[in-house]
């Protein structure tokens, strides 16, 4: 500790270079705090669970090619066939494929007549939908046979029975959302009871401040298009997809409109996330690398600069150490003061993101392990410029004085 | 004179080649990320047709239910799209310089001579001969239909370049026909390469995507009761009479865009005063029974109310920024170092008699160099960064991943310029040099 105060002395009587690698560790520490927090906000969203068992399920959207009067039995037809294909576990219709970008959305009022509490997203399909998913119960009971219908469009009107998400329920009734169970909710001011909450299910577009939000109704709808939710067992999902291709396209007339496992449409859903989050991180990588290079070169130049120096220190009697040991104090020295003026600039860099790009501010913990990430590179970017400034000979002192 | 200097400054490059190579690689990795979000964003928000973006406008008719404003927004605004119904009846008004609606449905696309099996389920751009004019798309072969396909939707088609390739060739496929579903359509035009960024005129969300690759009109869409209910978004405040697509087609579900071209503010101002007129004629029929909120709403700002414009890009540039301001301070320090070792050259020459402004232009010239081989390679890497990021944005159309000339030429300039701004004190730093004191340790 006693070279504290020589640093700080030659500090002042260097203090160009010093201000420059002052400079670069503020403007690394900014950068880096903010990029990981943003690249890591990116990530957090995508890893958020879907409620589904991912997977396993994988979808089919297809028409039903027959006239209208029978597309509800050809819809039941369909639906028994997929079933018995090998490997299929779940088999089921639905109005919508979470995250697929393609849904209905719905407005959700406790009270009747009066203006929506909040958003949700809908699904209307058959009894086993739930299972199809993959999604859990946590409070009330599965839907009654005797609750399913079949309609052509819009079932969200004509449901009696619902089921909803445990956070839509966690909005409507904060602390006492099991209370929802048997209660009556407002659903486009048309009256539904809730039988069941759903812990987890997402809906069409993952942006969407309530994509937790979900509504589900035993409600099928037999329209021109219809969604098939297959969920197989492990490891059958190319088998399974091929053969229930292989049946619908039997049919004459059939138009397949897409399939997708939920993999796939998870990928899809987030590419713009998983895209941003990416490069972030490769620009984290690259500041890395030209942060570590120019505080290499720093080092060197100051070691250059004061190689006389070195060499009088080591000639009164100064250990390899004790030389080591100046550098990488000077340099943890000038990356503290760098990291001060930093984190004051992180600051200001995040609330100017967040009020301009409607982001998070970035927390304090996020500073603390900056700090320590930046003091490390540094110490490990002066090592071995400090090591070679030790393996300077006394002698050189001796000349040129 | 200079070019002694540029001699000096090159031998002097290579005496010192791994430090100056290390400047040149610290500003080119500045430079490369910062262009390469600055192109990315720059391509989202550019104008997307620069010369129509003061006369194309969308119509906004504020048709929603009388018992609640369109979306309960706290401020009522008008639905961006229209209903079917009003589309053809401004259309048939025909009061506006062009009349664009945009609609579409999707069908399997196949050639009558295909088997079923190949044929691909393909999105289909409806809308009128107008189309073409007002967001002066190119025709390699052919032209846009008559006015009296639109009049009497007449199953005519135009497609693109790239799906002329797919099914023809390429070769001028005028004349031939392509069968959707279950109709046949006649080829009248093929679309040279055409790609608008952003793609202003339907969806928000898909504005970053290519444009359809086959466009019908209107009228046929319309005529044959083509419909998909899960590609164009629709919104209905009033159930239909019953599901067929006649009865959509006749409800107040509104799906369908519309946009005009107006020339002039008096043009704008006489389409306004017809689409009020229109507005009371209608309410005098029963319709539009929500206060009156017509709008004619220009490219940008429609762009900017749905929130096209992803944030992520803007705020890529400015880390970018940041980025590149390190990069040079970085390259500051190399230099700083590289001039060091000099003092006894410096010295030396100070000592023959040059001036010190003899050595600042020496040395610029050296920095400048350097600045120019970082923005070089710069623009190197930033192509290869380019290339990669269209591989991993998928989602986003693979031309705003290409740099117009002017943005090369600019990377060059600004490496070379913030090189030189930036050498100014190491070269301050290395001709303060005292010619005496340096001499004697020789």
């Amino acid at each position: 500790m006693k070279d504290f105060l020589p640093i700080l002395k030659s500090l002042k009587s260097n203090y160009g270079a010093s201000l420059l690698f002052i400079f670069q560790v503020a403007i690394t520490f900014t950068i880096l705090v903010n990029a990981i927090y943003l690249a890591l906000d990116k990530r957090e969203s995508i890893a958020r669970p879907s409620g589904l068992d991912e997977q396993n399920v994988l979808y089919i959207a297809t028409n039903l090619p027959v006239e209208e009067a029978s597309q509800a039995s050809q819809l039941d037809q369909d639906l028994d066939n997929l079933r018995a294909l090998p490997g299929v576990e779940y088999a089921s219709v639905s109005s919508g494929v979470p995250l697929s970008g393609w849904g209905r959305f719905i407005e959700i009022a406790t009270k009747p007549d009066s203006k929506y509490d909040t958003f949700s997203g809908y699904y209307g399909g058959d009894l086993s939908l739930l299972k199809a998913f993959g999604a859990e119960l946590v409070a009330g009971s599965e839907f009654s046979p005797s609750a399913e219908l079949t309609v052509r469009t819009d079932g969200y009107r004509d449901a009696i029975d619902i089921m909803i998400t445990k956070s839509l329920a966690q909005s409507l009734y904060s602390e006492q959302w099991e209370q929802v169970v048997g209660k009556t909710i407002y659903i486009n001011n048309k009256p539904q009871r809730v039988v069941g909450v759903i812990d987890k299910l997402q809906a069409a577009w993952p942006t969407w401040v309530v994509v937790e939000h979900v509504v589900l109704a035993p409600v099928k709808e037999a329209d021109s298009m219809v969604y098939y939710i297959i969920r197989t067992q492990p490891n059958q999902q190319s088998a399974v997809l091929e053969q229930a291709l292989g049946y619908l396209t039997s049919l004459h007339g059939r138009k397949i409109d897409k399939y997708e496992t939920f993999e796939q449409v998870k990928t899809n859903a987030y590419s713009a996330e998983n895209a941003a989050s990416n490069t972030l991180f490769s620009v984290i990588g690259g500041l890395l690398l030209v942060t570590a290079l120019g505080i290499f070169g720093q080092s060197r130049y100051s070691i250059i600069k004061r190689t006389k120096l070195i060499g009088i220190r080591r000639a009164m009697g100064a250990s390899k150490g004790q030389i080591v040991r100046y550098f990488v104090l000077e340099n943890a020295v000038l990356c503290a003061i760098g990291i001060v003026i930093g984190i004051i600039a992180a600051i200001v860099l995040s609330n100017a993101f967040s009020s301009a790009f409607e982001l998070g501010t970035v927390p304090p913990s996020y500073m603390f392990f900056g700090s320590l990430c930046t003091i490390l590179l540094g110490q490990m970017a002066v090592l071995y410029p400090a090591f070679k400034a030790s393996q300077l000979s006394p002698a050189i002192a001796t000349r040129t004085v | 004179m200079i070019s002694y200097y540029t001699k000096l400054a090159i031998l002097s490059l290579w005496k010192t080649r791994y430090m100056s190579l290390l400047a040149v690689i610290v500003i080119a990795v500045g430079i490369a990320a910062t262009m390469t979000t600055y192109t990315i964003n720059h391509m989202m928000t550019k104008d997307p047709l620069p010369s129509k973006s003061d006369s194309l406008f969308l119509v906004r008719l504020n048709n929603w239910s009388p018992e609640s404003a369109y979306k309960n927004r706290d401020v009522e605004t008008a639905p961006v799209y229209l209903s079917v119904q009003d589309a053809v009846n401004l259309i048939r008004h025909d009061k506006a310089q062009a009349q664009i609606p945009i609609a579409g449905f999707k069908d399997m696309l196949k050639l009558p001579s295909q088997d079923a099996v190949d044929a691909k389920m393909t999105f289909v751009r409806s809308s009128t001969r107008d189309f073409f004019s007002s967001f002066e798309v190119p025709f390699l072969y052919g032209s846009s239909w008559p006015k009296t396909s639109d009049i009497n939707g007449e199953q005519v088609t135009v497609i693109s370049k790239k799906l002329n390739d797919k099914l023809f060739d390429g070769q001028d496929s005028v004349g031939r026909t392509v069968e959707l579903g279950e109709h046949q359509f006649t080829v009248v035009g093929v679309l040279d390469d055409w790609f608008v960024l952003p793609r202003f005129y339907g969806e928000s969300t898909r504005a970053f995507k290519a444009p359809r690759d086959i466009i019908v009109p209107f009228q046929t869409q319309l005529n044959l009761e083509l419909w998909s209910p899960n590609l164009q978004a629709f919104e209905c405040w009033k159930e239909t009479e019953d599901a067929s697509v006649a009865a959509f087609w006749a409800s107040e579900c509104v799906w369908v865009f519309f946009w005009v071209e107006l020339n002039g503010e008096s043009e704008k101002r006489v389409y306004m005063d017809f689409l009020n007129s229109y507005v009371e004629q209608q309410k005098a029929l029963g319709r539009f029974q929500r206060p009156t909120l017509n709008q004619l709403q220009s490219p940008s700002a429609y762009l900017k109310e749905r929130d096209a414009y992803s944030s992520d890009s803007e705020i890529a540039v400015w880390l970018a920024i940041c980025f590149f301001t390190l990069c040079l301070l970085n390259a500051m320090s190399i230099i700083m170092t590289k001039f060091q070792g000099k003092a006894g050259e410096v010295a030396l020459r100070r000592a023959v008699g040059a001036s010190s402004m003899d050595l600042f232009q020496q040395y610029m010239i050296e920095t400048g160099i350097i600045g120019l081989l970082g923005g070089g390679l710069g623009l190197l890497l930033a192509q290869f960064c380019l290339f990669f990021s269209s591989q991993l944005y998928t989602h986003l159309s693979k031309n705003i991943m290409a740099m117009s000339v002017e943005l090369m030429v600019i990377t060059v300039v600004l490496s070379v310029l913030s090189s030189l701004v930036f050498g100014l004190f190491p070269i301050a730093n290395a001709i303060r040099v005292q010619p005496a004191t340096q001499l004697k340790s020789l």
